[in-house]
């Protein structure tokens, strides 16, 4: 009974000191580095698609800590404009590496 | 008996009293430019104009060429007052009480300007309180930097104080010509003018956002209508301090011809655009232009009614819990994005498309822009336009539908003419001048009126009544067709955003019964009708509380 109580207070001390280390790993997403995230992945963007002659990032919002959200336009070489929400946050809650994705995409 | 009788006689006597101010409320028809002293002004007043923060109506404001309407005005040329509401009160429309009376017109420092001030407009809508007023100003100590020595457009923010000059282009330049009209969006985010400059429109770019802004250099000595962003909030992320030409084609060519008759689709909360709702700076603007190339349908210098649209994509962002953006509190935002839309169209074409075979201006919108009403001498816009008078008309430009506003309720126009409409928010209720006599059987004052046209009631109200309901200066139960002195007409309604209340200007100063029996207690009706058409000073600005809610 001593082994599994002890054995159980380790496991839950482990668990702490991960998740500790997790959120320590994990500082607040700052505006530069999602800027920087976001722009690489609208350049990508308008690589792939060769309708996309121009596009800006324009305002941005901190959504937590970790997730900021920017608006993203870009101009169609038959004139239309698209726009999409660009969001740039950590990839999971363990690393610091930083993803870009484009959500509500619209093209009119 | 007779002490029962003459008791109620002395009550019947005393009632209108007390109900014109001796229970501390105001009268139905006030004075809203008073002197200091609470009497009449000595120098004429005009252009009132209400804040449109729904029924709150918290601001008016107008110009004067009085001198006693806060104490120290001594520079002797027309300025902005200011006019705040009287608090409490509250968004169920009680009437509206004069409260603190300031002096918006001044020089840097609180002196006095060194030139006139004049034609006053006031933001804020549905969702937003008033922030800034606008105004014209031929004052060259209002900002530093001004020389080039002629009427400029001012916006002043009333919450900060800041005085800024937006008759400007959008490298900062002050105009090379005077500016004689300014409107403001509800926001006071984008602001419209009028100038005769050449060098405002924004002829390159370099920046994405600007591009389909830019046109040609208008040609001088015609005046032009432009759009000024004065803000970067919301939906006018990236456009702040661009200055365009509005009043061009759509592909923007300059007007060659003069455009002036402001008026501002001023935008605000609501729904609507792409489906979605939201809450816009003002997308649209409304003149009148003598141009012949803003359109293929128009090819006559006679003046015809535009419409300039100048909306833009946004992306709408939910936040998971409210948050502050640009000082408010708010659980989702509009970010713009783009170049604006921009998009010229003639309005004063009938169903056919045909152009109206008459002179069209003087238009007002809804906030959405939903409708406008404007006056027409064309006599092919409605259906059946006999009367040879120039009339008020609503056109619901989604539809290309056309309603008559200047007529009785019977659906005959208006047997003179009529013009200076103004419309609230829904577009449902137009006030109007007009020469007419056959709009409203009350009429017999033979003078110029403001009507009310309920649209959904069908009743085409007489709205320039005395503070006692009266029809003013009509003869009492008489056949003769006039008064034996015909006073001034009472002209330029203005109203507040639900029709709350009016504004109007007049010369006869029994509107105001309760005021004019102390300042002039021997004038009657004849007397009065005979100053108002032999003292200029005695045209003034009144407030007509028209209902609650």
């Amino acid at each position: 009974m001593r082994k599994l109580l002890a054995t159980s207070l380790l496991g839950v001390a482990l668990l702490l000191g991960g998740a500790s280390t997790a959120t320590a790993a994990r500082p607040p997403l700052d505006h530069a580095a999602a800027l920087a995230n976001a722009e690489q992945a609208a350049r990508q963007l308008a690589r792939q698609d060769r309708r996309i002659t121009d596009w800006e990032i324009a305002r941005g919002f901190r959504f937590t800590s970790t997730k900021w959200v920017f608006a993203w336009w870009a101009q169609l070489g038959d004139g239309r404009i698209c726009t999409a929400q660009l969001v740039s946050r950590y990839r999971n809650s363990r690393q610091r590496k930083v993803v870009s994705y484009f959500r509500s995409q619209d093209c009119s | 008996m007779r002490i029962t009788a003459l008791a109620l006689i002395a009550a019947v006597l005393t009632l209108p009293a007390v109900a014109e101010g001796k229970t501390g409320k105001p009268p139905k028809m006030q004075l809203l430019s008073k002197s200091a002293g609470g009497g009449f002004p000595n120098g004429p007043s005009h252009n009132g104009v209400f804040s449109q923060d729904r029924q709150l109506a918290s601001l008016a404001a107008f110009d004067s060429d009085a001198s006693n309407i806060v104490p120290k005005d001594a520079n002797g040329f027309t300025d902005v007052f200011l006019v705040h509401r009287k608090r409490p009160y509250s968004d169920r429309g009680e009437p509206w009480q004069r409260g603190r009376v300031s002096l918006i017109s001044r020089a840097r420092g609180g002196g006095p300007a060194n030139g006139r001030s004049y034609a006053p407009d006031l933001d804020g809508e549905q969702s937003n309180r008033p922030r800034c007023i606008a105004f014209i100003s031929e004052a060259s100590n209002l900002v530093p930097g001004d020389t080039n020595g002629v009427a400029d457009a001012f916006v002043k923010n009333l919450r900060t104080g800041r005085l800024q000059r937006v008759s400007v282009n959008s490298a900062g330049q002050q105009a090379n010509g005077p500016s004689t009209e300014v409107k403001i969006d509800g926001h006071c985010d984008r602001v419209a003018f009028v100038a005769d400059a050449t060098n405002l429109a924004l002829t390159a770019t370099g920046k994405l956002a600007w591009k389909s802004a830019v046109s040609g250099v208008p040609a001088a000595g015609a005046s032009q209508v432009y759009v000024r962003v004065i803000d970067s909030r919301t939906d006018n992320s990236a456009l702040k301090g661009l200055t365009f030409l509005a009043s061009a084609t759509s592909a923007g060519e300059p007007g060659n011809g003069a455009s002036y008759d402001l008026a501002f689709a001023r935008g605000g909360g609501g729904c609507g655009r792409q489906g979605r709702c939201g809450d816009f700076s003002g997308e649209a603007v409304f003149f009148a232009s003598q141009a012949t190339n803003l359109s293929n349908a128009d090819p006559d210098a006679g003046a015809d009614i535009y419409r300039r649209s100048f909306d833009r994509h946004f992306v709408r962002l939910r936040f998971p819990h409210a948050r502050n953006v640009d000082g408010e509190r708010v659980r989702s935002t509009l970010v713009g994005v783009g170049p604006m839309r921009m998009t010229t169209r003639l309005m004063s074409v009938n169903s056919h498309g045909e152009r109206g075979n008459g002179p069209s201006d003087q238009p007002a919108a809804t906030d959405s822009g939903q409708y406008v009403v404007f006056r027409t001498e064309a006599s092919n816009l409605l259906g059946r336009d006999g009367n040879h008078h120039a009339d008020v008309v609503r056109l619901e430009p989604a539809t290309g539908n056309y309603e008559a506003i200047s007529r009785t309720r019977h659906g005959r126009l208006g047997n003179g003419p009529s013009g200076h409409p103004a419309i609230g928010r829904t577009g449902q209720d137009i006030v109007f001048e007009s020469s007419a006599t056959n709009l409203n059987p009350n009429d017999r004052n033979c003078a110029g009126d403001v009507y009310h046209l309920d649209m959904p009631a069908n009743f085409q109200l007489l709205a320039s009544i005395d503070s006692r309901d009266n029809v003013p200066n009509a003869p009492f139960g008489t056949p003769t067709p006039c008064p034996r002195v015909v006073a001034a007409p009472i002209v330029n309604p203005r109203v507040s955003y639900y029709l709350n209340y009016m504004l109007l200007e007049s010369s006869y100063v029994l509107l105001d019964r309760p005021l004019a029996k102390k300042v002039f207690p021997t004038v009657g009706r004849t007397g009065a009708a005979r100053r108002s058409t032999r003292d200029p000073s005695l045209h003034q600005v009144y407030l007509r509380f028209l209902s609650p809610r």
